[in-house]
């Protein structure tokens, strides 16, 4: 399993002028990769992470960021079944 | 392939017609038990979890990548 | 006897060439003589102390809806610009069958915030090709477009529903070939794709279905005309920028077509990773590769309201939990309970700085109308307050219908993004002109440069700005006769003041078909525009009758390269 985890948290503007979570991942090698999340992603992964503030979010796994990231997307899901 | 004046940057291939995680790391990360290349793979492509994940034929369809994705087969190179 | 001569200008040509004193004599559609005009002119224009230049380029906007109820694309006309670039990010309004109709409307609502209303007021549908669409539009045509053809629709004329669902058969990619050459033989100026946008239903648009082979497929076909390429890549890693822009360089030298790809932007935690992106654009364009960054000038601003969660609160618990988790009528009783509203101050606190720089973009009640366009701290002053009482206030007294905006959040750094302006692969565009309308205005770019970038700063010679929107784009666009000032080139000519020109405040106005809004900006400094010969635009008298083209226009069937 990867052992990547979240590095830093920021808060960004984003080009459709809103406030947007950018969280950083770091991997084992070093690099690392910055993930845009939007307000229903975040709500998604403090909760998961059972974290009050973004800045608890730090050393975290990035399963929780891709749950979160695919738990938001899921969302619109029920709507849009044929 | 190194391209002339080109500096490295970091691996990543387009997914061939009927991609999926699992197929996709038994070809380009061979030597890892698959569960793990997975994951790995997961982990350096995030981005494709960044969107409603219906993907190829409908809503629901349990396979996110989508035919113009970019997926990185390698870590971000550290700075 | 001359048309028109604009007198005693310091003409700024467009080539970068310093400013010289002359004037400059206009015959039908094209200047004809630049120096000392004697003659007597049917119309004549003082431009002293004022600069002439070329029309401005705006290379990344979404009028094609807009076009269909105001050929003058208001306001971007009014600040100076002479030619639009329509269609980006896989989106224009044909080639469009009757059956696809809603589904675009749909698309324009989610991604470029066109309300419904809009098209169902504004819009008579009377096409369905793109040569039936330019007819349409051409009709009352004030400024010059060069629409995009957009890959989504493309997809959807040839596909239908499947555009949407799977890779495209041999046969159907044929079939898209087939469809482009039309609408490039009918005006367009090239293909706009994306790899980001998602559709009314949050679903990937039609583009993002497409595989390489089709990508391949149709940039062939550009390579035939030698027109370009636009897409929207994922801005937000360099990393996967930087895949797409290579995937852009090989695709422009295999069918030798200019590409460009937008946005790129400046954020205080991605310096880095926007100077690697540069560096390989760098690296492509030595490789002989034509992959031009876009670049917008103005800073990101964020707005919000508090009937609405937003990421801005992230930080304060209080203030966060009560948005996200409490109806409008909680949130009210929050902001008037006694108690509550002392512990949000006091979290507040943290950002002390930031609160009095917030702006009231927008309310509804007549007793705050005053107060529109200022900051909390101006407000709080007026009231004898803090900034945080006044922005809380204000929400209640706007039943959470008050709208907030904090300026220059992103993009704000201008030291460095006067630099990246300057940089000679950087195209400055990205405006989006015509989308977000219920989010900011799109329109004063140029303003800005020339105000902030130019005046202020000093980051760029004021030759240097005109030649980035003028000639440079028309360059880049494969755009002929236009972006110059010089005997024989079609005369889009805009006049303005060097020492007052700037973009407006920010407001919010009710022209929209179908009773709607939009925010948009007046120019300032702006004197006169001129569009084919024709005054297109004037200080003192507004809009008049003006005819754009659609561009590139027949001459430029055989641009390549």
């Amino acid at each position: 399993m990867s052992g990547a985890v979240i590095s830093r948290v920021q808060l960004a503007a984003t080009h459709d002028g809103e406030a947007g979570l950018m969280v950083t991942i770091r991997f084992e090698n070093g690099g690392e990769t910055p993930v845009a999340l939007d307000e229903h992603a975040v709500r998604i992964l403090l909760e998961s992470c059972r974290a009050e503030h973004p800045d608890q979010l730090v050393g975290r796994g990035w399963g929780h960021v891709r749950d979160a990231l695919e738990a938001s997307s899921n969302r619109f899901m029920n709507s849009n079944d044929q | 392939m190194a391209v002339e004046g080109l500096t490295q940057v970091r691996k990543s291939i387009l997914p061939s017609e009927g991609d999926t995680w699992n197929e996709i790391a038994k070809r380009e990360l061979p030597g890892l038990a698959e569960d793990e290349a997975v994951a790995k793979l997961q982990s350096w492509n995030l981005h494709v979890f960044m969107r409603a994940a219906a993907g190829m034929g409908h809503a629901g369809s349990a396979n996110p990548i989508l035919p113009s994705d970019v997926i990185f087969v390698e870590p971000p190179l550290a700075s | 006897m001359h048309d028109l001569v604009i007198r005693n200008g310091n003409v700024v040509d467009g080539s970068g060439a310093p400013a010289y004193k002359a004037d400059v004599a206009v015959k039908g559609n094209r200047i004809v003589e630049i120096g000392e005009i004697t003659g007597a002119a049917r119309e004549e224009i003082d431009a002293t102390d004022k600069v002439v230049t070329p029309g401005f380029i705006d290379p990344h906007t979404h009028f094609d809806a807009q076009l269909l109820w105001d050929g003058c694309a208001k306001p971007a006309l009014s600040h100076g610009v002479t030619t639009i670039v329509s269609g980006n990010c896989s989106l224009s309004l044909a080639p469009l069958k009757a059956k696809h109709r809603m589904k675009l409307v749909g698309m324009f609502n989610q991604i470029e915030e066109m309300p419904l209303k809009a098209f169902e007021e504004g819009v008579v549908w009377d096409w369905e090709t793109f040569s039936e669409y330019i007819t349409r539009i051409r009709k009352d045509l004030a400024i010059n477009v060069a629409p995009l053809v957009g890959h989504s629709v493309i997809r959807l004329w040839v596909m239908n529903d499947a555009a949407m669902e799977r890779t495209a058969t041999d046969a159907e990619i044929a079939g898209m070939q087939a469809v482009l050459r039309q609408c490039l033989e009918a005006g367009a100026v090239g293909l706009s794709t994306s790899y980001v946008d998602m559709d009314e239903r949050l679903q990937p648009v039609p583009s993002r279905f497409a595989d390489a082979r089709e990508i391949d497929a149709l940039a062939s076909v550009l390579g035939e005309f030698g027109r370009v390429l636009q897409i929207v890549p994922e801005f937000y890693d360099a990393d996967l920028t930087i895949a797409r822009l290579d995937q852009l360089a090989e695709t422009s030298l295999k069918h030798n077509i200019p590409t460009t790809f937008s946005p790129v932007f400046l954020n205080a935690d991605n310096v880095d990773a926007v100077a690697r992106v540069m560096k390989r654009v760098d690296e492509q364009f030595a490789r002989g590769a034509r992959v031009w960054p876009q670049v917008q000038t103005r800073p990101i601003d964020i707005s919000f309201s508090f009937a609405v969660p937003s990421l801005l609160f992230i930080r304060f618990p209080s203030w966060y939990h009560i948005m996200r988790f409490g109806t409008p009528d909680d949130i009210m009783a929050a902001f008037a309970d006694k108690d509550n509203r002392k512990k949000l101050i006091e979290e507040a606190a943290a950002l002390a700085p930031l609160w009095p720089n917030l702006v009231f973009r927008h309310g509804k009640t007549d007793a705050n109308q005053k107060y529109i366009g200022q900051t909390l701290a101006e407000i709080a002053e007026q009231r004898g307050t803090t900034p945080v009482e006044a922005m809380i206030d204000l929400s209640l007294e706007e039943d959470l219908d008050a709208h907030f905006l904090a300026s220059g959040m992103g993009h704000n750094d201008s030291a460095a993004v006067g630099g990246l302006l300057n940089h000679p692969h950087v195209h400055i565009g990205a405006s989006d002109g015509g989308a977000h309308i219920l989010s900011f205005s799109t329109y004063g770019d140029t303003g800005y440069l020339f105000s902030h970038f130019v005046r202020d700063l000093k980051a760029m010679s004021l030759e240097s700005a005109v030649k980035k929107i003028t000639s440079d784009t028309a360059a880049i666009w494969g755009i002929p006769e236009r972006g110059l000032l010089q005997p024989g080139y079609v005369a889009d000519i805009t006049v303005f003041d060097p020492a007052t020109v700037k973009r407006g405040e920010e407001k919010f106005v009710n022209d929209v078909p179908g009773d709607g809004y939009r925010y948009v900006r007046d120019s300032h400094g702006i004197e006169t525009v001129i569009v084919s010969g024709a005054i297109a635009w004037t200080k003192q008298g507004g809009y008049k009758d003006a005819c754009g083209e659609v561009l590139p226009g027949p001459e430029a069937k055989t641009v390549a390269a």
